[in-house]
């Protein structure tokens, strides 16, 4: 990865993303005195922003391919000949993976935030239906269905930013405008149910990628 | 050098010969291959930021800055390729996109390096735009004016500032995109060491450090029915001004300036020259008091006012040493304002007087507290360099080149050779000697011509004999020299009677304020600096008047007005002092 150190990912990881990690570190090393490493990454990393952002072109693309090898061949010190190696190997072996989020505004790996949207899989979700009793107003402190059943909160515990509810039928959903993407819920629910999935592009039900 | 010591290489096919040490960019030029630059600059050392320079090397697949890389024996270098010409374009597409988009209203519009490179690589659309950096103005110096947004990072203001003018004031403050040419600290130019002399505005190929521009004040001034507007020309002005209107450098244009000034308005057209040579008869009484008296020796000139920025942020303990002669503008200012409103019958406070320079720390110099008339104002209101003069005649429809010429008004617009001369290194010193030689032995000098003083080095020495006195003579132009020169005579190495020192290489005719150099040349050019000096010497050599002390309307204004040399009033209006500045600088 430029430094020559190796860093070992599997298919959870975004290679988009991956590739703007290295060029942000670039940000902060550059020492600012060749044009092509002071300003060419930095232009390198607003298309990767582009990209992951969902709002990436192909000009984008074109753009980070030309500049990757102005400031790979251009560059006055190693910092600047390697920076664009992250970029130019996954460009390489994962084009495919810019593709999908440039042309369908999907992040394969389901990393991208802007390219997700968390879901609650109905079917999956262990919570009996609850609809009698949450219409029930009479009996409700005193039935022995209501008092015997054990309703699974995991998903809603974790959530930092209260953006779980419970349906009418005792099944979970997320409100998507308070989701802030931080994964805590899949996490909980992941390990008995696997109820909470990433669905990518955040528009289509259909290409739920992972579990 | 015989050839063999030489290394063979070929550029784009053509073999050529260079001395070791070159570098690809000089076997190019050689053979006549402009390689594009922006951060080169020939008198500074070599930076290779910038990058436009790269060529390709046969076996190498990394690109080199030819500026920096060292030629080798049967090197194999190709400077022009589409890949090459792509990198380029896009280097100086990355600085646009990272530039204002001001170029129809900036100053150097039509006159900046950045743009000229934006045309000739072939920026045609704005591929990369995206964040700019925005740092705030800098108006606090009275001589310079930052736009840290407009700079390039080519460093060369940092490199004169340090290696010419040995301030080292401005240097690259922050990294990676940040990165900005400032003084520490992002510190504002008022509050850094900085001596105001200009030459980063030279240098700087854009417009992210130029003159602090005055030329409203100026036209309001001129507009003014209640104001009486003076203008004063320096004496390299005359020398360099036609630059600004297609002559080659070196073209005296004396005569077509003061037409071009009385066109533009101005009410009287006053001789800086004249100031110079009563610059020459203080300066010379000054020094054969010293000089008998052996006290305060050696005697420093002290017309330069950067280099007298210089003395007082790095040098204090030099002050006592300075000439308490005002500068020759200085001087003419104060005797526009007191002898010249006398003599025309104009109200003193009426007067507007306006200096045009070839410098940027006479803007500084103006506006200091000692040269402050008793009624509160400046005495000299308004100081333009070289460069807004030209500007100004532009504006106004000045058609130059057909100008006829016109002779300087009185009662102070006579001028000696000696004068004349003040705009160049060593000038100052010959000019003195002319007058001091005279006053010493009594005797007329009949050889005027001090040739041992003259010369464009930045750091001479001559010993000159009075009368069987030998007087030992230093020269310095550039402060990087003039530094030599001090550490020569403070360990003791060396004992001198009087030293010359101007701030900027070359002399006035190098000054901070002069205008840019037409093509061919650069700022900072030994050879343009050479030129523009010889005009001088060409004009001081067709006189019949060649010393300061014979000049008929100082004789004039001495009989009438001041009396004798360093009398009363000569004091009160032409000497001034300096104290040591607050903010001192590491030497
Ligand atoms: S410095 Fe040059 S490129 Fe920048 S705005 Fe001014 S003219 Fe245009
Ligand atoms: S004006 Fe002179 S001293 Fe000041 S920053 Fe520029 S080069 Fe340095
Ligand atoms: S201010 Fe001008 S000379 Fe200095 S680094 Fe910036 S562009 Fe270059
Ligand atoms: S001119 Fe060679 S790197 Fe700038």
């Amino acid at each position: 990865m430029g430094s020559g150190g190796l860093v070992v990912m599997d298919q959870e990881d975004c290679m988009v993303s991956i590739a703007r990690y290295f060029l942000e570190f670039v940000q902060h090393e550059s020492c600012g005195k060749c044009t092509f490493c002071r300003l060419g990454t930095k232009h390198m990393l607003e298309s990767l922003n582009h990209i992951t952002r969902g709002e990436g072109t192909m000009e984008d693309l074109n753009r980070l391919e030309t500049l990757a090898e102005d400031v790979k061949f251009g560059s006055l010190c190693n910092l600047g000949r390697t920076a664009p190696n992250p970029v130019l190997t996954t460009l390489r072996y994962f084009r495919d993976e810019y593709l999908a989020h440039i042309e369908e505004g999907r992040c394969p790996a389901g990393v991208c935030g802007d390219l997700i949207r968390y879901h609650v899989d109905l079917k999956k979700c262990n919570n009996p239906c609850i609809g009698c009793i949450s219409l029930c107003s009479i009996h409700r402190p005193r039935c022995a269905f209501a008092s015997s059943m054990e309703l699974c909160n995991a998903c809603l515990e974790r959530c930092p930013s209260d953006a779980i509810k419970v349906r009418r039928d005792g099944k979970k959903e997320i409100i998507q405008e308070k989701c802030t993407k931080c994964d805590e819920c899949r996490k909980a629910c992941n390990a008995n149910f696997g109820a909470v999935v990433k669905i990518s592009p955040p528009a289509e039900l259909e290409y739920s990628i992972k579990q | 050098m015989n050839s063999e010591d030489k290394i063979s290489l070929v550029i784009d096919g053509i073999r050529t010969e260079v001395e070791p040490g070159a570098t690809i960019m000089d076997a190019a030029d050689q053979v006549g291959v402009h390689i594009p630059r922006l951060c080169y600059h020939p008198e500074l050392s070599i930076l290779g930021a910038c990058r436009i320079c790269i060529v390709e090397l046969e076996k190498r697949e990394q690109l080199v800055a030819s500026c920096s890389y060292p030629a080798e024996e049967d090197m194999v270098v190709k400077t022009s390729s589409p890949e090459l010409r792509r990198h380029r374009r896009d280097i100086v597409e990355l600085i646009l996109d990272n530039h204002p988009k001001d170029c129809q209203t900036c100053v150097r519009d039509g006159n900046c390096e950045l743009q000229d490179s934006a045309y000739s690589l072939g920026v045609r659309e704005r591929l990369f735009e995206g964040e700019r950096k925005q740092y705030p103005e800098d108006n606090s110096s009275p001589s310079i004016h930052r736009e840290p947004d407009k700079c390039i990072l080519c460093g060369r203001c940092v490199r004169v500032c340090d290696e010419v003018q040995g301030v080292t004031n401005l240097w690259q403050q922050n990294r990676g995109f940040e990165s900005v040419a400032a003084p520490a600290h992002n510190a504002d130019i008022m509050e850094s060491v900085c001596i105001h002399c200009g030459q980063c505005v030279n240098v700087c190929p854009t417009a992210s450090i130029v003159e602090n521009n005055v030329t409203d004040e100026v036209f309001e001034a001129i507009a003014d029915p209640d104001l009486h507007v003076v203008v004063q020309t320096a004496p390299s002005i005359r020398a360099a001004l036609g630059e600004g209107f297609g002559y080659d450098p070196g073209t005296p244009v004396a005569g077509k300036m003061v037409t071009a000034l009385k066109m533009m308005g101005f009410d009287a057209v006053f001789d800086t020259d004249l100031g110079a040579d009563l610059t020459i008869i203080e300066e010379a009484d000054e020094f054969l008091n010293r000089f008998e008296a052996g006290e305060k020796l050696p005697l420093i000139t002290s017309c330069s006012p950067g280099w007298v920025s210089f003395l007082e942020t790095f040098y204090p303990e030099l002050i006592p040493n300075a000439s308490t002669c005002k500068s020759p503008m200085s001087m003419l200012s104060s005797l526009t304002k007191s002898y010249y409103a006398e003599q025309a019958g104009i109200a003193p406070e009426n007067i507007y007087s306006v200096a045009a320079m070839p410098c940027t720390a006479k803007k500084y110099e103006a506006a200091r507290p000692e040269h402050e008339t008793p009624w509160g104002a400046p005495y000299t209101d308004a100081v333009l360099t070289t460069r807004e003069l030209i500007w100004m005649c532009k504006c106004m429809g000045v058609d130059f080149r057909n100008l006829p010429d016109s002779q300087f008004d009185r009662p102070l617009g006579t001028a000696s050779g000696g004068g004349d001369i003040f705009g160049t290194t060593g000038g100052v010193t010959e000019a003195a000697l002319r007058t001091a030689y005279e006053r010493f032995t009594g005797e007329t000098l009949t050889n005027v011509d001090f040739m041992e003083v003259r010369g464009v080095q930045g750091l001479r020495e001559a010993t000159i004999e009075l009368d069987g006195h030998n007087v030992n003579i230093g020269v310095a132009n550039g402060l990087q020299n003039a530094k030599e020169l001090f550490e020569r005579l403070l360990s003791g190495e060396k004992e001198y009677h009087m030293l010359e020192i101007m701030a900027c290489p070359g002399g006035c005719v190098g000054g901070g304020g002069q205008p840019y150099p037409p093509e061919d040349t650069f700022a900072l050019d030994p050879e343009l600096v050479k030129k523009r000096a010889q005009a001088l010497y060409t004009i001081d050599s067709s006189k019949q008047l060649r010393k300061s002390h014979e000049n008929p309307d100082i004789k004039e204004l001495y009989s009438y007005y001041l009396g004798e040399p360093n009398s009363e009033r000569a004091h009160k209006l032409l000497h001034t002092s300096y104290k040591p500045s607050e903010r001192q600088g590491i030497k």
